[in-house]
């Protein structure tokens, strides 16, 4: 019975340990940023393999996204609502679509895809240095283990991200022209764009997308080290941490995208 | 010199360390026994500032290790060689990068001398032509004697091995307890060897610690441990369990 009014307690107390290591392990890598130059070698791999290896995927997914999207506004438009549809009506769905790709799904399916992509790799990575001693090698051979693995990534992800996430929005509107011309006759593709140039903003939407994409990258990464650098628990440990990571990642990119919409729109 | 003065360290409300004393003199080669899970590899770690006391002091070379910042903790460790239990080899790097990676960054050598020392050091631990081999690609016993190579190619004047034969077979483990007795004997290193196996006791120590209950209760010759009045010493030179 003890135990079971001791277990609210002990969860608060862990989790504002947790949150005190997961902040001091952020800020150790924001200082080990002063050693870039040594781990220069470290980062541009890092932007290698989390961003320019990620272009295909984000691709793939940014264009049926957008085709997605494309579709059902097409689809809205098709149904006959008894109101005549103009042709300044119709070029609006190229702003919708647009819209809907730079703002919101360029910037959350890319960040969904890396934190399947990216983060369970970076914790599967670090997790398994740690089980298997590989931190505790490092750093007895005179090298920080934070500014070696994790301030490189984290770093390496803030530039990518936004590059990935413009690749994202050029891919979803592409995906949504093709999609919703083929399925919406009355669209022709140059409507589409001057849909997109009249109504939308596109391009101080997708500097907002691309802060998006900055902000998603630094919190799926600085989730994935920290619960790769702490894994403990052998390879069912590792396990659980890449879990973990995809989870609380997932969470940590669906309120920052509410709370970064709602301060830059 | 290694002393450690009155170290405690727990786990929780788990004592391991219960003001433990120790002095290593330079060029000794020191085996500590004792049961598992009683905290030998604990006290390696302390050795190298891996792990902060709770409470005591850890001296190195004229140094207390639990005082000294990050950036003088670097520069001593590059004093220390240490062998991990499992060798610990970075796998995304192949075994020549592995041995390079202390002296790229510990050095001012130029990459050309890094390699030849690199090599040098494979040759040493009786490995040649693997240094393109990635970890994944050797064997236990070659992954020990790398990261023995590992541990010495910075040349160091201590090594600290934590259970290097651990999971080896006989004769491998006859090998590598040959090959840890050459090493302290030709680099003129402090040699502090975490093990179970008796065989690398009697085979390479100059000196054993019987570590129980978070204190040395053996401190001697290897010959003399059969002659000791502790119990559990006796229990674990017979190898024979409580249960029975």
């Amino acid at each position: 019975m003890k135990s079971f009014f001791n277990y609210p307690v002990t969860i608060f107390y862990k989790s504002i340990e947790n949150l005190g290591r997961f902040f001091l392990l952020i800020f150790l890598a924001f200082k080990a940023l002063l050693y870039w130059r040594e781990n220069l070698t470290n980062i541009l791999n890092q932007m290698i393999t989390i961003g320019i290896k990620s272009i295909p995927i984000v691709i793939f997914t940014s264009l049926f996204s957008g085709m997605v999207a494309g579709l059902q506004a097409a689809y809205q438009f098709d149904v006959d609502t008894g109101f005549p549809v103009t042709k300044e009506a119709i070029q609006y769905l190229g702003s919708v679509v647009g819209t809907s790709v730079v703002l919101e799904l360029g910037p959350m399916i890319t960040a969904l895809v890396m934190t399947g992509k990216v983060g369970a790799t970076i914790c599967a990575e670090i997790g398994t240095m740690r089980i298997t001693e590989q931190i505790d090698a490092l750093e007895s051979l005179s090298f920080n283990p934070v500014a070696y693995l994790v301030m490189p990534r984290i770093l390496a992800a803030i530039i990518m991200f936004p590059y990935l996430v413009i690749i994202s929005d050029i891919f979803g509107i592409l995906g949504g022209l093709l999609a919703s011309t083929y399925a919406y006759e009355p669209l022709t593709v140059t409507m589409f764009f001057q849909g997109l140039e009249i109504y939308g903003q596109i391009e101080i939407d997708s500097v907002v997308g691309m802060v998006k994409g900055l902000f998603f990258g630094f919190s799926i990464t600085s989730i994935a080290c920290y619960k790769g650098f702490y894994a403990e628990g052998g390879a069912s440990g590792v396990g659980k941490s890449t879990t973990e990571t995809v989870v609380v990642s997932c969470v940590a990119v669906v309120i920052l995208d509410y709370v970064l919409a709602a301060i830059l729109l | 010199m290694i002393k450690i003065n009155d170290l405690y360290k727990s786990f929780g409300d788990k004592d391991i360390l219960k003001g433990l004393n120790l002095t290593v003199n330079d060029g000794e080669c020191v085996c500590v026994i004792g049961k598992s899970g009683i905290g030998k590899s604990i006290l390696l770690k302390h050795i190298t500032g891996l792990m902060i006391p709770d409470r005591g002091e850890v001296w190195l070379h004229d140094q207390m290790i639990n005082a000294l910042s990050f950036k003088e903790l670097q520069k001593i460790r590059a004093r220390i060689g240490m062998v991990f239990q499992f060798g610990a080899l970075f796998d995304f790097m192949s075994v020549l990068n592995n041995l390079a990676l202390p002296l790229k960054k510990l050095t001012n050598h130029s990459n050309k001398e890094i390699i030849e020392l690199s090599e040098k050091a494979l040759k040493e631990v009786g490995l040649e032509n693997v240094g393109n081999l990635m970890p994944s690609e050797l064997s236990g016993g070659m992954k020990k004697r790398v990261s023995i190579a590992r541990a010495i190619v910075g040349d160091p004047n201590y090594i600290l091995y934590d259970e290097p034969t651990t999971g080896l077979d006989p004769i491998m483990t006859g090998s590598i307890n040959k090959l840890i007795k050459k090493i302290h004997i030709e680099e003129n290193l402090t040699s502090i060897i975490v093990t179970h196996e008796m065989r690398t006791v009697y085979a390479v120590a100059d000196r054993v610690l019987f570590l129980d209950d978070g204190l040395i209760k053996y401190d001697g010759a290897p010959q003399n441990m059969k002659n000791s009045d502790n119990k559990t010493v006796l229990q674990f030179l017979a190898g024979s369990s409580s249960l029975e």
